[in-house]
């Protein structure tokens, strides 16, 4: 590869393009078909969250959390409250907490069946995309029962939720459980172990240990490198210390560990782990518990700041909020996991060619809105 | 006054305050004498309240019944002895004020704290979680870090001021690589000049923008490229 | 030599693997074809039980509806709307709880209070409404709302309003006149007074 230098030439993969994940460039330098450097370039769907955040109260932010990922609005939703329950000392109720455990699995294998099906349309198999479609339809169904929106949820409040689930909800979920979890298997099966796949996507884009703790790359890409690190489990909150379920994390089983592949296959390994965590909260749920107790009248939080972390289905999401006592919040920042997934990019990118590249930013699993905020 | 000192004179003025002038008079510190006399005597006339009886650090904690304070306990002492090792190793550049104990660092070596807390070994803090940077008023920016350590599973925040005119700090994009884009990203949004950073420009908004959005004097500009920047939709007033 | 053969085996049985899974598929999907004929058929709104009153549950997002009759002018959702989508101007009705003729004001809520204000501007504009429900949890009258589930009785569902000129869907729900009726009103009883 090293031996014969073609020409330099500078190749734009360019905002609009269906492979990017959302409007992202990426201008490529590349000698012949081998990439030797890529530059990231950003900031077309930024929409000023953080200046906004700035002019509305705290309970009007939400909305606002739900679009900076869209994919995974129920987990943007959590990790906000989570930082203002810190935030204001607030403890809500056991049937909230067992809501919030199920609505935001739901949602991390909603999220996860995109990112698998995405990939494997990359890489040119239409087929799964449209079943793992079908499947997150399901899902979408199930939060619409609930909350009437099916994407942008706008639903876990500070203090509680929006609405109680509704009669029927619990043995709906059941019976989809039910439905989905061979439908995993099929997705492996179909996806994971073929050749084709595996021949683009084992042994590229191997990020090592060293280099994803420090480019501060976490969730299902940091566990694809051997980095056995889940908030659910290291730095637990609400009530996931009382579940059981492993934590995958990449072997190199087609390749070397920490590779695109290992990167698919954890999050198909992860959504079966989210499906015994539903299981086992749906079956522990109490059956009565007002989810609007511990609603607070004015949110006015003391002075004082917080930097609060969750598992995002891409990673942590931590929000740092700095209150001055008013309702309106006095700086807010998100720190989002697909920013750090993508920094790594330039690094982990260079030397291979340039249909790897689409390759590895799928694996990595990014989401534009959430990365521009 | 360092935290030592503090302690030593709440302890003397406590026992001053019992009885026992002895062991006031003891002290060898003239001034440290001249300060505790002087605080008892304010204290006797009442118009200085009495500080409380410092507990030392050998003390054992108290048995509680709750285990989840004897947790925090725990939590707060580790970030304590964190500070404290900070305070210890660089105690010109560092202080810790302001209410909840914040740690403060001083801009000029801020590269060479970061190193050494990267590396050393009972710290190890090797993953940047989080920095951005915030206009706290009165012409002061603020970059605060939030680091973690994989290893040991402990946090610590440092924050570092500068004021707005002069707003540079050292660029620690060496020690943790993601800081390169969180500082071009605080860059974009607050103005604060990352010395030695290799790429510094803006990460979100166009190259060719003018302000710094994020600070709360920020005035959008009138026209972008001949683009008018609306401010508010028309007949809506 | 023999990884050569290897490779075709694995190639050619997850290969195949995977068709078989499709062409299973072809027989036995139970749902049949997924696609709806859109105008014609359309996918059923679910049918809620939240299992108790569904009075102040409304887990439906469309179309926002404002009952002008009820509405007593508290400002309440105009400040709950996080993108500022909702304008609302008032002004003093000259006795509470009393109907106006002239701009068609009626003096009494459906739930019995009395308005102390008439509401001469409620402009709500649907392009920049984010659909977070946000507004109709403060209302007190229970005037604003989304159209269909359990306010199917007050309006029924509409879902699809998509209208060909984006100033239509500027929603004016304060009935017409109401703004220059009051004017005159107050004009002339300063008149009078004077």
């Amino acid at each position: 590869m090293g031996l014969v230098h073609g020409e330099e030439m500078v190749l734009n993969i360019g905002p609009q393009h269906p492979a990017t994940h959302g409007v992202l460039r990426l201008q490529v330098r590349t000698d012949g078909e081998v990439v030797s450097q890529i530059t990231p370039y950003m900031g077309y769907l930024h929409r000023c969250f953080e200046k906004h955040c700035e002019n509305v109260t705290y309970e009007q932010v939400i909305p606002y959390t739900d679009r900076c990922d869209y994919l995974s609005s129920m987990s943007m939703n959590f990790g906000y409250v989570v930082a203002m329950e810190r935030l204001m000392d607030i403890k809500v109720n056991e049937r909230v907490e067992h809501i919030r455990v199920v609505m935001a699995e739901l949602q991390r294998i909603a999220s996860h069946l995109l990112c698998t099906g995405v990939f494997g349309l990359d890489l040119g198999a239409f087929t799964p995309f449209l079943w793992a479609l079908r499947d997150r339809e399901r899902i979408l169904d199930l939060f619409e029962f609930t909350c009437g929106a099916r994407l942008l949820y706008n639903y876990m409040w500070v203090g509680g939720l929006s609405h109680d689930i509704p009669v029927g909800f619990v043995e709906s979920t059941f019976e989809f459980l039910d439905y989905f979890e061979p439908k995993i298997d099929e997705l492996e099966n179909i996806l994971a172990h073929n050749k084709i796949l595996v021949e683009r996507s084992a042994d590229i884009g191997v990020m090592p240990k060293d280099i994803a703790i420090s480019y501060g790359v976490t969730g299902p890409n940091l566990r694809a490198s051997g980095v056995k690190w889940d908030l659910r489990k290291n730095d637990s909150y609400s009530i996931y210390d009382r579940f059981e379920f492993d934590i995958p994390i990449g072997e190199g089983k087609k390749g070397t560990v920490g590779d695109c592949w290992d990167r698919f296959y954890v999050r198909i390994l992860e959504m079966r782990e989210s499906v015994k965590i539903i299981r086992q909260a749906l079956a522990s749920m109490p059956k009565d518990g007002d989810v609007h107790q511990s609603l607070p009248k004015k949110i006015r939080p003391p002075k004082g700041s917080v930097y609060a972390r969750t598992e995002t289905p891409r990673g942590d999401l931590g929000y740092y909020i700095e209150s001055d006592g008013s309702p309106i919040p006095y700086r807010l920042k998100m720190r989002s996991p697909a920013f750090t997934a993508l920094s790594v990019m330039d690094e982990i990118a260079a030397g291979w060619l340039l249909s790897d590249v689409l390759a590895i930013l799928g694996s990595l699993d990014i989401v534009l809105g959430e990365i521009d905020r | 006054m360092s935290q030592e000192k503090e302690k030593l004179i709440a302890e003397l003025v406590n026992k001053g305050l019992d009885g026992d002038m002895d062991s006031v008079n003891a002290c060898e510190d003239r001034v440290t004498r001249s300060k505790v006399k002087a605080m008892i005597m304010k204290i006797k006339k009442g118009s200085l309240d009495r500080p409380q009886m410092p507990v030392s650090l050998s003390d054992t904690p108290n048995e509680s019944d709750d285990t989840g304070k004897t947790d925090d306990k725990t939590t707060e002492d580790i970030s304590q002895k964190i500070k404290n090792m900070l305070l210890d190793n660089f105690p010109d550049e560092t202080d810790e004020t302001g209410q909840d104990g914040h740690m403060y660092v001083r801009p000029d070596k801020w590269l060479d704290i970061a190193t050494w807390l990267k590396s050393e070994s009972s710290l190890l803090f090797d993953s940047l979680q989080c920095q951005m940077g915030i206009d706290v008023g009165e012409d002061i920016l603020e970059s605060r870090y939030n680091l973690h350590s994989m290893v040991h599973d402990h946090y610590l925040e440092v924050r570092i001021r500068v004021a707005r005119s002069n707003a540079k700090i050292p660029s620690v994009e060496q020690v943790w690589r993601i800081a390169d884009w969180f500082e071009r990203e605080t860059y974009d949004m607050l103005g604060i000049e990352y010395v030695g950073h290799r790429d510094l420009r803006r990460i979100l908004l166009p190259d060719d923008w003018e302000g710094w959005p994020l600070r709360k004097d920020y005035k959008e500009q009138e026209t972008y490229h001949g683009i008018v920047v609306p401010k508010m939709k028309e007949g809506w007033d | 030599m023999v990884k050569f053969f290897t490779d075709i085996y694995t190639a050619t049985s997850t290969i195949l693997g995977g068709m078989i899974i499709t062409i299973n598929h072809l027989f036995t999907a139970k749902r049949g074809i997924a696609t709806l004929q859109y105008p014609e058929e359309r996918w059923p709104r679910p049918e809620r039980d939240i299992g108790f009153d569904h009075g102040s549950y409304n887990v439906i997002r469309s179309r926002l509806h404002v009952d002008m009759d009820d509405c007593i002018g508290c400002l309440k959702c105009e400040r709950a709307c996080p993108v500022n989508c909702i304008k609302i101007e008032t002004s003093k009705a000259p006795e509470r709880g009393e109907d106006i003729k002239d701009v068609k004001h009626i003096g009494i809520t459906s739930n019995d209070s009395r308005k102390a204000m008439v509401v001469t501007r409620f402009d709500i504009d649907m392009t920049e409404c984010c659909y977070c429900n946000l507004c109709t949890y403060p209302c007190p009258e229970e005037c604003i709302f989304m159209t269909g589930g359990p306010n199917s009785k007050k309006h029924p569902i509409d879902y699809e309003f998509s209208e060909p000129d984006r100033s239509d869907l500027i929603y004016r729900f304060a009935k017409p006149g109401t703004k220059e009726g009051m004017e005159k009103l107050l004009n002339d009883d300063n008149k009078v007074e004077a």
